[in-house]
């Protein structure tokens, strides 16, 4: 970030991310008396409860009536979908992440996505594994857990499964791959390329869990149509 | 034709020197030369009058500048490195890169010009190594690595191994630089007993005068209006000798065949 | 001999040991061709391991034949593929293609996804350092300055990636990221089978410079006295060390130290300078180390695995400094 161009924008204030308690830039900036504030939606713990953000940023812009209510509507439908699953009679073993050169990256045991494979009433295998963020695991150890996963949920940025072949052939080795049960948040894309998962997903927890109901148990809901989450595509 | 036989290396009009941009420069030229089969000849000179850049120049190490040099009856450019390395071996003062050669492989390597595409050596390869051992008597130190080994000792490995490189022309650079006084004296008296014993002719360039006058059959005599030869009791005759160092420093004994400090003779203390 | 045998213990461990626990007896089942317990644990020794394996002992022997080569090309007992920067000019060709494709055109940009093409680059760039490097070395004589020199090239590279980087998608940065961690398990039997031809290729023109690399043992004017064809012999080294460098560096990112600490290690066990001793000894001490760090890079039993580039560093640095004290000591 370049600070004086920051500081000819004059903004009113600065929304701050900062990984620890090291701000130099960020002290600069207020001595220029533009103040500044820390986002922390990061550390959050549940999906949910990243979501309630919007609030914060509400306040800024003098909205919380709106953004109360919209907030409300999410926690509602997420809640609701967390019901609908428990009514599910099975509950599919779920294989996560995808293969870069010689290690699996797969989310941690306590990130949101393990969180969304629970409320979706799925076993994800590694859902016992510390950590927030993710996990760098060797191939044959992965191999060996998620072999016979029934699906494979957020397979990274391949959108077919020829792709998914093509990048490693390992990938085909799993029951996941020959019954075709993989999916991606990859499908939809922004007007400059990047993936609307990484752009919106935050504040739409509650689609984001339906979309994985919808893949794991499609029988609860019958009539949903997924928005991030899709099937690879065949060719 | 019986010149030539008894030619092994004759220049003619040779210039030496270096190429540069602005020109070359050129060290000695008008050299006319002929190295006589089985002879041991000492090239004698001051420092800086060129005598390193007419060995190397005649080694093929450096191009001439101009002029012709015939080596075996045949222009030194026409024959190819590989032919080269069966007529001339060299023993030159630079130092070997560090590796872990021991003197036995070292003396092996002189067999490569005959060895086939892979370096193999065969029973006469084996035979004719042993033989280069012999005869500088280095038999105790041919398991040592080359790096454990004193500069005499070094410099007689590198010896035999140009013996072994068996080529009827030996060219030798300062041979004797850095050795003590023993060592010189056995170096030059080995390369003496290699001339006449086994009759190669052997071309070295010294700052060792008085063993050079004492042993060489032949000299080259270099000074600054260029270069002189013939055998070394006529050139001692005659005084080019003498004339070697023109200065008031040193002067030459005719008798004694050797030279002497001025200071030392007219100033008694 | 010994060291053959040597190899074949230590392949058999390599095999034996990752982060799935496979008893030593399926291990050797799995290899005889018999059934063993599990049928995962065939896929993960068969088509996981050891390709693994194998890479290694390509990318291990490649990496320390070119450190042996540079070593008595430059005279340098401390020449070698990463410390020359050699693997750097590897990277710069990777990074070009990579990186500099997405910024200049889009029609190279299906090459620039294939191994050949990264495979390519990575030669280009590493003979292009590789000469030039030469050309500085012809001119300076000192050991420490050509080393200095090399790092130098390597910060030198290093600078353009990372002007490269600042303009390039983040998409493609991480792919070039990714790639110089480093791997030795990301090779299907195909490129395995791409790199085993260019690697015999290599060897076999290695075979035709053994003679001529020994006498350049004695220097380059010795070698010529004793008939050696020096530009040929120059050249080829080059070619071969570029080549084995290259393609190694573009399989596998680049690893550090192997290259240089390889024929160290080996001459010290074995007492000979001779090329026909020492290139296989060197080349199979390679292959054993490289499959030594690999084992350790597995984490035998656990889930994670390190960085081979990490454990090869730790190999290789040690005997880097010391070395350097060693020289001192002789000087």
């Amino acid at each position: 970030m370049n600070t004086e161009v920051l500081l000819d924008l004059q903004p009113e204030i600065i929304i701050g991310f900062a990984m620890n308690s090291n701000t130099k830039m960020f002290d600069n900036i207020e001595k220029a008396g533009i103040p500044v504030m820390f986002n922390g939606d990061w550390l959050e713990e549940t999906p949910l409860g990243r979501a309630e953000w919007l609030k914060f940023f509400a306040i800024l812009f003098e909205k919380e009536t709106v953004t109360d209510s919209i907030f409300n509507t999410i926690e509602k439908e997420y809640n609701e979908a967390i019901t609908i699953a428990k009514k599910a009679t099975t509950k599919p073993t779920i294989l996560s992440g995808s293969i870069f050169k010689d290690i699996w990256n797969l989310p941690a045991g306590d990130s949101f996505m393990a969180q969304y494979l629970k409320d979706a009433n799925t076993d994800y295998l590694w859902a016992n594994s510390q950590g927030k963020g993710s996990l760098s695991l060797s191939f044959e150890s992965v191999f060996e857990k998620g072999q016979h996963a029934d699906f494979w949920i957020d397979s990274g940025i391949y959108i077919s499964y020829k792709e998914l072949e093509n990048a490693n052939k390992h990938y085909t080795k799993f029951e996941a791959f020959k019954t075709k049960n993989i999916y991606s948040f990859a499908h939809q894309k922004g007007e400059n390329g990047g993936l609307l998962y990484y752009e919106l997903a935050p504040t739409q927890p509650h689609i984001i869990l339906k979309d994985i109901i919808k893949a794991v148990h499609p029988e609860l809901l019958p009539e949903y149509e997924p928005f991030f989450l899709k099937q690879l595509n065949n060719n | 034709m019986k010149n030539k036989d008894s030619h092994i290396i004759k220049t003619t009009n040779l210039s030496i020197g270096y190429f540069n941009r602005k020109g070359n420069s050129c060290v000695v030229d008008n050299i006319n030369l002929s190295l006589n089969k089985g002879n041991f000849v000492c090239i004698l000179g001051k420092n800086g009058i060129g005598k390193s850049t007419l060995i190397r120049t005649l080694t093929k190490v450096q191009p001439k500048l101009s002029g012709e040099i015939i080596l075996n009856g045949e222009p030194l450019e026409a024959i190819s490195n590989p032919e080269l390395a069966k007529k001339m071996s060299l023993v030159l003062t630079e130092r070997i890169p560090e590796s872990n050669l021991t003197v036995y492989e070292l003396i092996a390597l002189g067999r490569q010009p005959y060895t086939n595409w892979i370096g193999t050596l065969s029973d006469n390869d084996q035979q004719q190594i042993k033989q280069a051992i012999k005869q500088v008597h280095i038999e105790g130190i041919i398991d040592k690595r080359h790096d454990e080994l004193s500069d005499g000792q070094l410099q007689k490995v590198m010896i035999a191994r140009a013996i072994a490189q068996d080529t009827n022309l030996i060219v030798l650079d300062e041979p004797t630089a850095h050795l003590d006084i023993h060592n010189k004296i056995e170096i030059f008296t080995l390369l003496k007993k290699l001339s006449k014993k086994l009759h190669k002719t052997i071309l070295i360039s010294t700052h060792e005068i008085n063993l050079a006058l004492q042993l060489a059959d032949e000299l080259w005599l270099m000074n600054d209006e260029g270069i002189i030869s013939g055998q070394t009791e006529g050139l001692i005759t005659n005084g080019s000798v003498s004339k070697l160092f023109s200065s008031d420093l040193i002067t030459f004994d005719v008798k004694l065949k050797q030279f002497f400090c001025i200071s030392v003779i007219s100033h008694n203390w | 001999m010994f060291l053959g045998m040597l190899l074949l213990v230590f392949i058999l461990i390599n095999l034996s040991l990752g982060s799935v626990d496979i008893p030593f007896k399926s291990v050797i089942q799995t290899l005889t061709g018999s059934n063993p317990s599990k049928e995962s644990w065939q896929y993960i020794i068969l088509d996981y391991r050891l390709p693994k394996a194998v890479t290694a002992i390509l990318v291990g022997s490649g990496l320390s034949i070119s450190g042996l080569l540079m070593q008595t090309l430059f005279r340098n007992p401390l020449a070698g593929p990463f410390v020359l920067g050699i693997s750097s000019g590897a990277s710069l060709g990777v990074a070009l293609l990579v990186l500099g494709v997405s910024l200049f055109s889009g029609s190279l940009t299906g090459l620039a996804f294939s191994n050949i093409g990264i495979a390519i680059a990575a030669s280009i760039g590493s003979l292009l350092v590789l000469s030039a490097v030469m050309l500085v070395a012809r001119r300076v004589k000192n050991t420490m300055s050509i080393l200095i020199i090399g790092l130098m090239f390597g910060s030198f590279t290093a600078a353009i990636i990372s002007v490269l980087a600042y303009f390039s998608p983040a998409e493609k940065l991480q792919q070039y990221v990714f790639w110089t961690f480093g791997s030795l398990g990301n090779l299907g039997w195909n490129e395995i089978s791409i790199l085993g031809i260019l690697f015999l290729l290599c060897v076999g023109l290695l075979i035709t410079i053994i003679k001529p690399l020994n006498s350049l043992l004695l220097g380059e004017n010795y070698a010529i006295s004793l008939g050696v064809n020096l530009k040929r012999t120059r050249n080829l080294t080059l070619i071969i060390t570029g080549i084995l460098t290259g393609v190694i560096t573009a399989f596998s990112g680049p690893i550090a130290f192997i290259g240089l600490a390889v024929p160290h290690l080996t001459k010290l066990i074995i007492k000979t300078s001779n090329h026909r001793i020492l290139l296989p000894a060197v080349a199979i001490t390679g292959a054993i180390l490289m499959l030594i760090s690999d084992t350790i890079a597995q984490l035998p039993t656990s889930e994670y695995t390190l960085p081979i580039n990490a454990v090869t560093s730790l190999f290789g640095a040690p005997i880097v400094i010391w070395l350097l004290i060693k020289k001192r000591a002789l000087n």
